[in-house]
Parts: C-alpha cells; sequence; structure tokens
C-alpha cells in the first residue's frame, strides 16, 4: 500500500537533525530485516525528503536491501527525553558518501555528545562510538511518506499527521 | 558465534537497544526497546510494553534484527533472531519486570513503562560490528570469592553459625555490606528475617509475603530478582507496610516487626535458596550504590545460595538425628523483681511481653509451650524431639525447620526480653533461663 509524500512540518525536521540517536532498518527479499545505526540526517530545504548517514562496514545487508527494494524504515530518539519518532519510506536510494555529508556527521556527532553527556557518558566514549572514515559513509536518501510517535506512553504507535503545507 | 553470555553487561539495560522488523507485505519497522534480557547461551527476551508494530510484525513473521551497544566498549552488536512466544507470568517474566521496574524509575518513566509479557526470541546469529571502542575496566573473576565463601561455608557445623558465617563472609569477601537470610513459612506464604548484617537495628523476625518486593517475588517466582536501579514498587517499604494492612494486628496491637533494610537501595538482589526441590529462604543483599550487582555478581549469589541451601538442609537433619544424651538437672536460677505479664494469643500464636509484641506463628507456640511447662512444674530442660512431636506447637510439616525457629526465638528473645532467654549449648536441647516472676495469661478466643 503506498502512500503521500509526507511534507515534514518545521518542528519535526528540526527534531531528527540533533541530539538523537538514530537506527535504519530495512528488508531484503525474504522479508528478513536488518538494521544499523545512523550517524546524523539531513532534511532537504523543502523538507520533502531527508538522508541519514550510515557505515557500509556495518551495514552491508541493509545496503544491499535498500539498493534492492527502496524500502526503510528510520527511528529518531532524544535520549534525555525519551521523544521519538519513526519514519518511513519506500523510494529509498543509496549513494556514497560525499565532502558535504563529513560536515553534517560532525555537527550532529557534536551535538549528541551534548545530549548524552548529561546522561553520564563521557565525550571521548561518545566519539569512539560514532567515529567514521570518509571512505566508508553511504547515504541513504527517501520521500517520508508515513510517521510515527513513538514516545513510550499512551500515545505511542499514533501516526503523525502531515505537515498541512511547508511554509515558503 | 559469540558467546551470548560474554555479552550479559550489555544486556543490563544501561544503553536502549533498536528492534527491527517487518511486515508481510515487506514494510520494514525500528524502534526502541527497553529490554534486551538474557536468557541462556541461545535465547533473549525483550521486553513487551505496548501493543505496538514490532509485536503484530514478529505474530506474522517472526523474524526480527536487535542492534546493541555494550556500554563499557562501545562495540555493537546485531542479533538475528526469531520469535517464540510471549510469557506473561514466571520467572522470566518476574525477573524482566522487575528489570524494567528499575530502569524507569532510572529515566523517570515509573508511570509509563510497565511490562505486559517477555517476548521470548531464538538467537540464530550475532555479529560483532566494525567500529571505535574503548577500553574497558577488567572485572576480576569472582570464582575465587566465591571459593572462599564456599569453604567458609562447608566448616559451618549448626545452623545458627552457618547463618551468621555465611552474611560475615559476603562482607568480607565480597565486600556486600548489606545482607539477609529469610526463611520460609510455608504454611503462610511467608518469611521471616532470622540473620541480618549492616543494619543498625536488625530486623529478626521482620516478615515479608510471597510476592512483596523484591525478596517476596523472588520467593514466589522461584527466580533471582535483581534491580540495578532503586524502583519503588519493589522497595520494602512499601512491601513491609502493605502487609501491616492487610492483617499484622492482633487484638489491637501490632506484630509487626520492622524490616531491616536500607531506605534507599541503589541496587538490590534476591536469591532463592533451594535445597532438594524446594524452597528454604531467600538471601538478600543490598547496596545503596546503583549498578552494584551485575550478571556476574547474580552468578556468585545463585552458586553460595545453592551450597548455602543443601548446608541448611544437612546441619537441619544432623540436629534431627542428634540423640539427647541425658543431661544433669540444671539449678533454676532464681528468679527477682515483680512479675511480668507474658500474654498469648491462640489465633496466630503471637506472644506479647507487657505491650510490648515478641514473637508469633511457630516460634511463638514454641516460646508459650516452654513458658507453661515451666509454670506448671518448673521444668526447663527441653529436646528438640519432643516440641517436633507437640501437637500444640503445630510445625506443619515434619520437613518444617525446628532448628531456625529456636533460632529465630533464641534471637528475638535476646534483643526483646532481658529476663527470658533460651540456652541452646547443647545439641538437640533447650534449656528456658527465667530471671524474673511471670504472670503467663491466655487472651483471646
Amino acid at each position: 500500500m503506498s502512500r503521500t509524500p509526507t511534507t515534514l512540518d518545521a518542528d519535526t525536521a528540526a527534531f531528527i537533525q540533533r541530539r538523537v540517536s538514530i537506527c535504519a532498518a530495512g528488508r531484503n527479499a525474504a522479508n528478513e530485516p536488518t538494521a544499523a545505526r545512523a550517524y546524523g540526517c539531513r532534511v532537504s530545504a523543502d523538507r520533502s525528503t531527508l538522508t541519514v548517514y550510515v557505515l557500509r562496514s556495518q551495514a552491508t545487508a541493509l545496503i544491499d536491501a535498500v539498493e534492492a527494494n527502496g524500502q526503510v524504515a528510520v527511528v529518531f530518539s532524544r535520549p534525555t527525553t525519551n521523544r521519538t519518532i519513526q519514519l518511513k519510506g519506500s523510494d529509498a536510494r543509496v549513494r556514497r558518501g560525499e565532502a558535504g555529508d563529513v560536515q553534517a556527521i560532525a555537527e550532529w556527532v557534536g551535538s549528541f555528545v551534548v545530549e548524552v553527556a548529561e546522561l553520564g557518558f563521557n565525550a571521548p566514549f561518545v566519539h569512539a562510538v560514532c567515529a567514521t572514515q570518509p571512505g566508508d559513509v553511504v547515504a541513504i536518501t527517501f520521500t517520508p511518506t508515513d510517521g510515527f510517535a513513538q514516545t513510550p506512553g499512551p500515545g505511542a504507535g499514533a501516526r503523525l499527521e502531515p505537515a498541512r503545507a511547508a511554509s515558503p | 558465534m559469540i558467546a551470548l553470555s560474554s555479552l550479559r553487561n550489555l544486556m543490563d539495560g544501561v544503553v536502549p537497544s533498536t528492534v527491527a522488523t517487518c511486515d508481510p507485505d515487506g514494510t520494514p519497522n525500528v524502534s526502541f526497546v527497553s529490554q534486551l534480557h538474557y536468557v541462556d547461551e541461545t535465547h533473549v527476551a525483550l521486553s513487551f510494553q505496548f501493543f505496538s508494530k514490532t509485536r503484530r510484525n514478529v505474530l506474522a513473521n517472526p523474524r526480527a534484527a536487535v542492534v546493541a551497544l555494550d556500554p563499557q566498549t562501545g562495540i555493537q552488536y546485531r542479533f538475528a533472531l526469531e520469535y517464540l512466544r510471549t510469557e506473561t507470568e514466571g520467572p522470566l517474566f518476574e525477573s524482566m519486570k522487575a528489570k524494567l521496574a528499575g530502569i524507569a524509575s532510572h529515566e523517570g518513566m515509573s508511570d509509563v513503562f510497565r511490562l505486559q509479557g517477555s517476548d521470548l526470541y531464538r538467537v540464530l546469529d550475532i555479529e560483532r560490528l566494525p567500529g571505535g571502542e574503548v577500553a574497558a575496566p577488567a572485572r576480576p573473576s569472582l570464582l575465587p570469592a566465591v571459593r572462599a565463601v564456599a569453604e567458609r561455608v562447608a566448616r559451618c557445623t549448626d545452623l545458627a553459625t552457618l547463618l551468621d558465617e555465611v552474611l560475615s563472609a559476603l562482607e568480607s569477601i565480597l565486600d556486600i555490606r548489606h545482607a539477609m537470610v529469610l526463611l520460609t513459612e510455608a504454611r503462610d506464604e511467608q518469611l521471616y528475617t532470622v540473620a541480618s548484617r549492616g543494619y543498625e537495628r536488625s530486623g529478626i523476625g521482620a516478615e515479608i509475603a510471597f510476592g512483596d518486593g523484591v525478596i517476596g517475588v523472588a520467593a514466589r517466582a522461584r527466580t533471582p530478582i535483581r534491580l540495578t536501579h532503586a524502583a519503588a514498587e519493589y522497595s520494602y517499604g512499601r512491601a513491609v507496610r502493605e502487609h501491616a494492612a492487610a492483617g499484622g494486628f492482633v487484638a489491637g496491637l501490632t506484630t509487626q516487626i520492622p524490616f531491616a533494610g536500607l531506605e534507599r537501595a541503589g541496587s538490590q538482589l534476591a536469591v532463592p535458596i533451594t535445597a532438594g526441590g524446594q524452597l528454604l529462604g531467600v538471601l538478600y543483599v543490598e547496596s545503596p550504590e546503583e549498578q552494584r550487582f551485575r550478571y556476574d555478581d547474580e552468578d556468585a549469589l545463585v552458586t553460595i545460595a545453592a551450597q548455602f541451601g543443601v548446608a541448611i538442609r544437612l546441619l537441619q537433619q544432623a540436629e534431627e538425628r542428634e540423640e539427647v544424651a541425658s543431661a544433669g538437672v540444671p539449678s533454676r536460677p532464681r528468679e527477682s523483681g515483680a512479675p511480668a505479664s507474658v500474654r498469648h494469643y491462640r489465633e496466630n500464636d503471637s506472644v506479647f511481653v507487657g505491650d510490648d509484641y515478641l514473637i508469633k506463628g511457630v516460634a511463638g507456640a514454641i516460646l508459650w509451650k516452654l513458658l507453661r511447662d515451666y509454670a506448671a512444674s518448673g521444668r526447663t530442660e527441653f529436646t528438640n524431639r519432643e516440641l517436633r512431636l507437640d501437637p500444640a506447637i503445630r510445625l506443619p510439616e515434619l520437613s518444617e525447620n525446628l532448628e531456625a525457629r529456636l533460632i529465630l526465638l533464641q534471637r528475638r528473645l535476646v534483643e526483646r526480653c532481658a529476663f527470658v532467654r533460651l540456652d541452646r549449648s547443647e545439641r538437640g536441647r533447650v534449656r528456658l533461663v527465667v530471671t524474673r516472676p511471670l504472670q503467663l495469661t491466655e487472651a483471646g478466643a
């Protein structure tokens, strides 16, 4: 069942680009799921597509699956508040990391270090976990067609309403 | 495949894991999961808290992938899993429920995180993902410490010494400073404290109902319950209060002995003591520190409790077999002072000295028999065998632990009654020592 594209609202777009823990999932032809941690997210200027960054060395099965069928689901959660959303798309495509991606990853890492410091994780630990080699980065870009609130609590699992109109 | 037991610290719930699933139409789903729980070398369980897409998916398509991070080293692992079933009661469920309560409390989510079920998965594969890592502090093996405790347990020749020796060894060898032993009162699904260490007041005689708090849940589910963070719903404050409200009164007087535990324990571990398939009690340890007891500590305590249980059984049986040599008639100590009132309530065998609650249950019945015989004939010498066979004492079963009741009674008297004590220096025999005149009253119906 295909759904219409969901333009992200400004708040959601801001939320998924900073301080969040990110995990991307896909599935192969046998509907076997796979997942990998992602290191940052960029939303396009018109907020119609987003890109997350994974490492080829950690995410071979995911990259293969996305290349084969374009299906992707990505969850974003802010560790200090547990605010969580999941976005899904079916037009995902992959490409090698580029120079601009390195900057996006560095900005996300910087914000994530600050975020989890509040929970007692020190910066060297977070930098070790989030270390990326430019040649290893793979960008996954998709148009979100479905979104779900997953913050733990009574509202978990509710479908996100599409933004009414992207502000110019 | 990587040994699952080597990844247990990763499964202690410090960093949430993510779980990916896929619906039959081929749409993937990914969400965070509070708890990835070690079950055994080929199984893990995930906490099921809300009816979610993850749950709908695995019911239709059982495959799942989990990405988890070792909070010490930063190394990531990916698990390929196959959903088997959901458990909503029993040992796995109870241990996950308790652990989740600790995690929830730690994250300020106590009102939100509540375990609905334990989703059990078979582990198909584990991949260690390449990536950065940091050096983790090496934790020394606990085996030498377990051995040292075991050697001290093995040297004990009577039950009272054994109870204290275990707690002393836990402190001096494993640096566990707050601990207690509770034994079962199977008739009432209760546990009573018979030994403790590291508390301002001993709490000897304090009772915990099966199912109440960490200790009661460990007894009911017969599984170790370990909390790495403080959780209100498992603390004793509440367990004890609820029990008191549920009927710890006789004739308007409380028969509650305050529990000794820490006011705020950051870590708690309750391990059932069993022998021959029977639950004998619970070994309970706690610490003000969070994350003080890890999986390895649980292994150590479970191993110690197994030997402890066998030792309890053995010393109890040795005491049963003991032939009582006829002792010389002891000189009766002189009574002095004003008569003291001692009352017995038959409904629960509670005994009060003045208005102060002393003891109840089997230990209360034993004391009342000793005092009545003493009042009637001046008798002070009793054999364990006759106490065991006395119908007034109503030992629930022959297997019930008379020796433990005598230890409990002896300790309560030392703490609460200056003029009645039990001398138990001769094996298989109890000597009653009364140093003040007593006025015995049978109260109630």
